[in-house]
């Protein structure tokens, strides 16, 4: 009896609920109107005050259909955390975190240690997967640019993710310079945008081709005739990364010093090689470029028996061989200048990648970063032991490395 | 005596109960300060907590119309067997307020900005009352109508993490010491012992055939899935770990967002709800079991509303935070999970010894009048 009654009241609880509640949802006034939404943030110096600006979507219906406007709104403050709280009683509306997705910091506010900056976003848990970008311009500046050059919210978050002719580009994510900040190695890799203020023909979009670097261009000046007349500038990123140790900015390494690095990182995926001054039967000076299709690397780390870090480094690589360039005559059908060209290829190949190492290993030992993990690798291996030799060589463990390099090319069939 | 719930259900329940908190906080938890040390000892400690799982499913098989209850108090009479069922209570009560708060937390660290605690708790205890008076059978149906959604999240979860673990990190074993991770596993026991649900099953079980291998099958592979699970968390995050605090849910979201799937994590929050709610209501029906054989209470709708207003005192005495909730399960009551695992130990010996004794003196009586 008290059964049947106790799962009547429950039907009848559930459909009352379900009848006030409907009308209620219903009849929600949008979120918008009382919230901001924020896609981007930017942190920038000013005095001793961190300016932070927010791009902010503005969703507008009209005749013509649903517009995501963005708009960027800024502060200072002493803190982020004073700073994004004031943007919020000046907005007068609660700032949605939710889909921001990237982080702009320009370099003099990073400072003596960016964490005081990222510790914020790690902080607040409504805050998404965070992209960061690191500019030696006003990050204020860059977002505004980025807001006015289209439509597309994600082109920036595309920008500083991917860079089209250098291939390596790194994970400059949140979780990413967090890991190099916390791990033993200490160093972080970021993205870095710089804006251009070249000429431009006022496309929403740019790609040049000519320098291989992604931009984007502010659509300001469009609707003028003459494209020399109007000189907007561009968000670019020409594939160089930013380093830093402990949260500090140690150097900004152009994509041909990162390309040394990137040789010994886990996959080397599709990427462009131009080999200079190919001197053949046939060719004279030339200009090769390879395309590398498919890479198997094996890494061996090893403290040796008098005490010293060797990197055993044997790599195969598949190439194709892109175009030719003889006398400014670029041809794809490179067969006609290559009888037995290609062990010519094949050794400057081997020679550029093992200069290209030894120069990373080099930028390594000046500045004491430790980009390729070196640290963890060799503990994973050695333990204690290598901790000793950490402590004898009072944590400089680069000092003495070695690496030798045997690479292995091959052309690809496919 | 009526049995309630299958052989299937039984190990359905089981698999979704011994998880469902396992991948919210626990595994930034016990990295953080254990790194890799605390999963090889978690390791040692599964290959335990499943020895003891397969007795006590032995057990239930040997005594197939026994509760749990009857069990103690024919071999260590009442009055153990009450304070035991207090212990146990408050076990179920403990474990109770982990799984509330510590989802209330993970929804309102991934899903929304805010979240009312009144509206969150108010339908949870309501459900998790109506499920503890309609009994274990509609328990079971649920789980057994669920369990594909919440493992088949946890199998996305883990296949498209994979890629992005460096699986290195797992070495040197026992870094910085066994000592430290067993210390850090123990202040958190209380995140373990779920397999603790099964004596409440006990008696009403309808075994299946090849009832027994299946469970230790299944059950070991949910154990070796938590152990996968925090070694794919670890070598994701290892030196961020204490800074990632909700592993099902950041593991999917990094991963997807690294190769560009989309806000997957969402779909496996959803989906790890249903294994959150089963969770709940099964140790709310445990919960009411130990209130009821303790006070004789007969009617089960006053034995699910006590233990559920004990448990919102709870919740409220820990002010639905999870700070305070890990300082209270790590502080004062963190001894209660070993020493129901030496009760366990003990009661089960005890039932082989006088099973032992009793099969002795049926075999002497039979020789004597053979």
């Amino acid at each position: 009896m008290i059964s049947r009654v106790v799962r009547k009241i429950y039907i009848a609880i559930l459909i009352i609920a379900l009848i006030l509640l409907l009308p209620v949802s219903m009849g929600l006034p949008q979120q918008t109107l009382d919230r901001s939404l924020i896609l981007a943030f930017g942190i920038d110096k000013a005095g001793d005050e961190f300016e932070v600006s927010a791009q902010v979507m503005v969703p507008e219906s009209s005749q013509s259909g649903y517009k995501e406007k963005r708009e960027v709104k800024s502060n200072k403050g002493s803190t982020i955390d004073k700073a994004i709280a004031s943007l919020q009683l000046n907005e007068g509306k609660e700032l949605a975190v939710a889909h921001a997705n990237i982080l702009v910091v320009s370099e003099s506010a990073v400072g003596e240690d960016i964490n005081i900056i990222l510790d914020y976003f790690i902080r607040d848990k409504d805050i998404g997967y965070l992209t960061i970008a690191i500019t030696p311009d006003s990050a204020k500046e860059l977002l505004t640019i980025s807001s006015q050059a289209t439509q597309d919210k994600d082109s920036l978050l595309r920008l500083i993710s991917y860079n089209n002719e250098y291939i390596f580009g790194t994970e400059s994510t949140l979780n990413k310079v967090l890991f190099g900040y916390y791990s033993p190695s200490q160093t972080s890799l970021i993205s870095r945008l710089t804006l251009k203020g070249e000429e431009s023909s006022g496309t929403e979009e740019q790609q040049s081709g000519q320098t291989g670097q992604q931009s984007l261009a502010s659509s300001e000046g469009q609707g003028q005739e003459s494209s020399t007349q109007s000189a907007p500038k561009q968000i670019a990123n020409d594939g160089s990364l930013v380093i830093l140790k402990n949260g500090k900015i140690i150097t900004a390494l152009s994509p041909l010093e990162y390309r040394g690095f990137h040789w010994l990182m886990p996959t080397v995926y599709s990427s462009f090689i131009e080999l200079q001054n190919i001197n053949t039967d046939t060719l004279n000076n030339a200009t090769v470029m390879l395309d590398i299709v498919n890479s198997k690397d094996d890494i061996e780390y090893e403290l040796t028996n008098d005490n010293k870090l060797l990197i055993n480094f044997h790599t195969t690589l598949e190439y194709q061989i892109s175009s030719v360039q003889q006398d400014k005559y670029i041809s794809n059908n490179y067969a006609e200048y290559l009888n037995d060209g290609t062990k010519v290829i094949e050794s400057a190949l081997q020679t550029l990648i093992d200069s290209e190492v030894q120069s990373a290993l080099k930028l390594s030992k000046d500045y004491q970063i430790d980009i390729w993990n070196i640290y963890d690798k060799f503990y994973q291996k050695y333990g204690d032991k290598f901790v000793k030799y950490v402590e004898l060589n009072e944590g400089d463990y680069l000092k003495d490395l070695q690496i030798i390099v045997d690479v292995k090319v091959k052309e690809s069939k496919i | 005596m009526i049995k309630d719930i299958t052989g299937r259900q039984a190990i359905v329940m089981m698999a979704i109960v011994m998880c469902a908190t396992k991948f919210f906080i626990l595994p930034s938890n016990l990295i953080t300060n254990g790194h890799q040390s605390v999963i090889y000892v978690m390791l040692l400690f599964f290959v335990i907590e499943f020895l003891l799982l397969l007795v006590m499913v032995r057990v239930s098989m040997l005594h197939p119309d026994k509760t749990f209850y009857q069990l103690l108090t024919e071999s260590v009479g009442v009055v153990i067997a009450k304070i035991v069922y207090l212990l146990f209570f408050c076990f179920f009560i403990i474990k109770l307020s982990i799984n509330i708060i510590e989802t209330y937390t993970f929804f309102l660290g991934t899903l929304y900005d805010e979240l009312s605690s009144v509206l969150y708790v108010l339908p949870i205890l309501l459900l998790a009352f109506y499920m503890t008076y309609i009994g274990l059978r509609s328990i079971g149906r649920s789980a057994e109508l669920l369990w594909v959604f919440v493992f088949l999240g946890l199998a996305v979860t883990l296949i498209v993490a994979i890629p992005n673990a460096d699986f290195g990190y797992m070495l040197p074993i026992f870094d910085g010491g066994a000592n430290n991770a067993i210390t850090i596993l123990s202040n958190n026991s209380l995140w373990f012992g779920d397999y603790f649900v099964y004596l409440f099953f006990l008696g009403k079980i309808k075994f299946d055939k090849n009832y027994f291998p299946k469970f230790a099958i299944i059950s070991g592979l949910v154990m070796l899935g938590i152990v996968f699970f925090m070694t794919l968390f670890y070598c994701i995050f290892p030196y961020i770990s204490g800074i990632v605090h909700y592993g099902v849910s950041d593991i999917t979201h990094i991963t997807t967002h690294i190769n560009n799937i989309g806000q997957l994590d969402w779909l496996n929050v959803t989906l790890w709800t249903f294994a959150s709610i089963i969770q709940t209501v099964i140790f709310a029906y445990c919960a009411e079991r130990c209130l009821s054989d303790l006070f004789n209470i007969k009617y089960k709708y006053l034995s699910s509303s006590i233990s559920l207003i004990i448990l919102v005192v709870v919740l409220m005495l820990l002010d639905f935070r999870l700070t305070k909730l890990i300082m209270f399960v790590q502080g004062p009551v963190h001894f209660l999970f070993p020493v129901l695992l030496v009760i366990a130990l003990n009661i089960i010996t005890v039932h082989f010894i006088v099973r032992h004794k009793e099969k002795r003196q049926k075999k002497l009586a039979g020789v004597i009048y053979d």
